[in-house]
């Protein structure tokens, strides 16, 4: 018996499926310098290798994957498609079938993965307008682009911002833009975590853990938007990753990214920004606006410190509503302003400005308010919303005052399982 | 299928020439020993515990030899002793690394255990001494095949309701797995629960002409995962020929939790008095009858009984209505011709007094698809009878 030499090895040229071919073109090359390390990085490289035609490398990589990570559905659909066009004999391309909820979803999350590090990635120095000035009490900012499906933490030095790493996560079914329990949206605005649950105190589908959501927050309430239980949370075990629409509102990240996280989400007042029309720009460009805001904020401020009713009075909107519900005349008439002779002593510090997300022209200062000095000293911690009018006055349409936080950081919730998240 | 799989390059053909070359003409340098010769007339006999107690003995003071080793792995598979005649080809590697058939066929054995990986490994040990090995080259890409439809069951966890993929793969199982067409019509019997249940013809004493083409009366494909052993790569449940619409296979209970999981509230575990704490052994007993019972009624294919096992109040997983899941249920026992369904290693702990979760590994076959899935059943007590609550597939 001899083996014919004639018979060329089958598998070349490597034919490649023309759908995924086609559709990882048509999404540009990974950056991946951006990537996080990690699975998701390893899928980059598989994807970046097949684009290059070498895809004996990207079956290593994925070979190497769905060892690492078994349950990243989407790496073993790549696997399968690699090692189908490999083996030279038909077998039945499940991507041929659009129409599969299972198919459709993992198309989603490799689109929402290959974008997020390919040509929709932002500059890589460029920052999310959403967060306009940062105090440099937070150590961390984490900024959600919702249309993109992609969580970015910020870095603050003493107010300088950078991006310090980026996370695909999972939004809710129908989308974002909360407006009422149970309309299975994610909400937008800013918002802070209330604390950690950890996985173990929690049923399996919250996976790692669980980090509430402050929502709704004072703007929400004062919209009339209810709902509450948004989280930033895991995924259960017996997944990696879960679709880009999948929650009923939360927020929804792989264990071990929202593992990594845990220091940034608890640290400092961190705020989390679920923003939906995102823009990147340089910081040089934001300053300009900052600066404005500043002023203006500035402005308010000397008004108060000179107890004159009638500049105060007139940076308050006429729909203004306190957080109590109170109209402008009541709340301006609340701060007594008129009685004294003498100038009060105010300070503002640690203010955060941000473009509100979800609002035209609306920005959310957030600033803690020293009154008089010494031990008469008042610290109010407040929020106010800012609204740029047609003529282009700012005006302060809600605002709300607290006393501050005895600590940055939040106590961990004791863990109510009744409630569960949206 | 049609679309996509010329005839020419379907592996029934191929199949033909996959498993057990005989070694003489690639050993040119070994003479045929007349003890092997009689082993391989033995063999061709269907003799195989004859011919391995010929080379058995044979092997006990010549222990070195190449070919009789090799033929006694053959009996050995033909005796279905897999994993001693895995032992023998890899031996047979490992001292005679420049063979490639003893590679090709520890492949074929690797691949009928569902171990793709190995048998792929080894098939590129075999084309890296012989890269014009036409049959590594053709098994490798079988096996690529079934490691695609593993790695597309994966990625799909081929679930709920799924039917139109769940074909589709099936085609693959049909393309590269059925035996029949090609071997059936030559004649031989289709024998699909054993791995190349005919014996090929014994290699010819090297004085007689080697055929140069395997021969008509082909094992059938020898990379098919069979039955019993599909478990990791379990390509779906047999397709309904092309033809045949309405009916979806029976698919095997795989439901995963992604789709629609509902968050599923913590079980707490209220601390229960001692005098009606944990049920005892006795009560292990019952409610393994019980597993036993359900998978019992699931094989005898009786939708009614089978589906009286689960509590009123059981919540398929996925987020399906009880009706929907119940009416894909009866349809799933009823369409295929046969299942078997068998409880391996069950587990039982203990969630409270009233509750007790069963985990083990459920065997599943109907017609040419099986597979393997690590199942729990949480059961709870209904008034002295144990009734299904929840059913998940790990």
């Amino acid at each position: 018996m001899s083996f014919a030499p004639a018979r060329a090895p089958r598998f070349e040229p490597q034919r490649w499926r023309a759908r995924v071919c086609a559709m990882l073109l048509a999404l540009g090359w990974p950056a991946l310098a951006a990537a996080a390390d990690g699975p998701e990085r390893q899928l980059l490289e598989a994807v970046q290798a097949l684009q290059q035609g070498d895809s004996r490398a990207a079956l290593g990589q994925l070979e190497q994957l769905v060892h690492r990570e078994p349950r990243f559905r989407l790496a073993q659909l790549l696997y399968g498609e690699v090692l189908a066009a490999r083996s030279g004999v038909a077998v039945a391309d499940p991507l041929i079938d659009r129409n599969d909820p299972h198919v459709r979803a993992l198309l989603q999350e490799l689109h929402a993965r290959l974008a997020a590090a390919g040509d929709q990635a932002p500059p890589p120095e460029a920052l999310p307008d959403a967060i306009l000035r940062l105090s440099a009490r937070h150590r961390y900012a984490v900024v959600v682009d919702l249309p993109h499906a992609r969580l970015y933490v910020l870095k603050n030095n003493g107010g300088t911002l950078a991006r310090a790493g980026d996370y695909y996560v999972s939004l809710a079914k129908h989308g974002y833009g909360k407006r009422s329990a149970g309309d299975l949206r994610t909400p937008v605005g800013v918002y802070r975590v209330t604390g950690f649950k950890p996985g173990r105190e929690l049923p399996a589908f919250y996976g790692a853990g669980a980090f509430p959501l402050n929502y709704p927050n004072g703007w929400d309430r004062l919209h009339g938007r209810d709902g509450d239980g948004i989280w930033l949370h895991g995924v259960p075990r017996e997944v990696y990753a879960r679709p880009p629409r999948a929650s009923e509102g939360c927020v929804v990240l792989a264990n071990d990214d929202l593992l990594a996280l845990k220091p940034v989400l608890l640290a400092d007042d961190t705020p989390v920004v679920l923003g939906d029309e995102l823009q990147w720009r340089d910081a040089a460009t934001l300053a300009q606006e900052t600066e404005a805001l500043e002023r203006l904020i500035e402005d308010w401020r000397a008004s108060l410190a000179a107890r004159d009713a009638r500049r105060y009075a007139a940076f308050y909107a006429e729909d203004f509503r306190d957080g109590r519900g109170l109209g402008k005349a009541g709340f301006v008439a609340a701060q007594r302003l008129p009685d004294a002779r003498r100038r009060l002593k105010v300070r503002v510090r640690d203010l955060d400005l941000f473009r509100y997300p979800g609002e035209r022209g609306l920005v959310l200062a957030r600033f803690v308010e020293e009154v008089g000095s010494g031990r008469r000293q008042r610290l109010i911690r407040k929020e106010q919303y800012w609204r740029r009018e047609p003529d282009g006055r700012w005006l302060i349409v809600c605002e709300e005052n607290r006393a501050p936080r005895p600590s940055a950081r939040p106590a961990r919730l004791r863990t109510a399982l009744a409630t569960s998240a949206e | 299928m049609s679309d996509e799989g010329s005839p020419v390059n379907s592996p029934l053909r191929r199949a033909a020439a996959i498993l057990l070359l005989a070694l003489g003409a690639a050993l040119p340098a070994f003479a045929t020993a007349p003890t092997v010769q009689e082993a391989q007339i033995l063999m061709s006999k269907g003799d195989y515990a004859g011919a391995l107690g010929l080379l058995d003995a044979y092997l006990a003071h010549t222990p070195q030899d190449a070919e009789a080793r090799f033929t006694r792995g053959l009996a050995l598979v033909k005796l279905d002793r897999i994993d001693e005649a895995i032992t023998v080809f890899s031996d047979l590697t490992r001292d005679y690394p420049k063979l490639p058939e003893p590679y090709n066929n520890l492949a074929v054995l690797y691949a009928q255990k569902g171990e793709y990986e190995k048998a792929r490994d080894a098939l590129e040990a075999a084309l890296a001494t012989h890269p014009a090995y036409a049959t590594a080259h053709e098994n490798l890409g079988d096996i690529y095949a079934a490691l695609a439809a593993a790695a597309y069951n994966r990625a799909l966890q081929l679930d709920q309701d799924n039917p139109t993929v769940r074909q589709k793969l099936a085609l693959i199982n049909q393309l590269t797995n059925i035996p029949g067409g090609v071997a059936a019509t030559a004649g031989t019997p289709p024998a699909p629960a054993a791995p190349a249940a005919e014996a090929p013809p014994p290699p010819p004493p090297v004085a007689e002409a080697a055929p140069p083409s395997p021969p008509a009366a082909a094992p059938p494909a020898a990379v098919q995962p069979t039955p019993a052993e599909a478990a990791t790569a379990a390509p779906p449940p047999p397709a309904p020929s092309v033809a045949q619409t309405a009916p979806p296979p029976a698919a095997p209970e795989a439901q995963a939790a992604v789709s629609a999981p509902a968050p599923t509230p913590a079980v707490p575990a209220p601390t229960e008095p001692a005098a009606n704490a944990a049920p005892g052994r006795a009560d292990d007993r019952a409610i393994l009858e019980v597993v036993n019972a359900w998978a019992q009624a699931w094989s005898m294919q009786d939708p009614k009984t089978y589906l009286s096992f689960y509590a009123d109040d059981f919540k398929p997983e996925g987020g399906v209505s009880r009706a929907a899941w119940e009416a894909q249920r009866r349809e799933r026992l009823t369409a295929p011709s046969h299942i078997s369904v068998t409880v391996l290693e069950p587990r039982i702990s203990r969630v409270d007094a009233h509750r007790v979760d069963v985990r083990f590994v459920q065997d599943y076959s109907s017609g040419s698809f099986s597979d393997r899935v690590d199942k729990t059943l949480e059961l709870s007590d209904r008034s002295g009878a144990w009734k299904i609550v929840r059913e998940i597939v790990h």
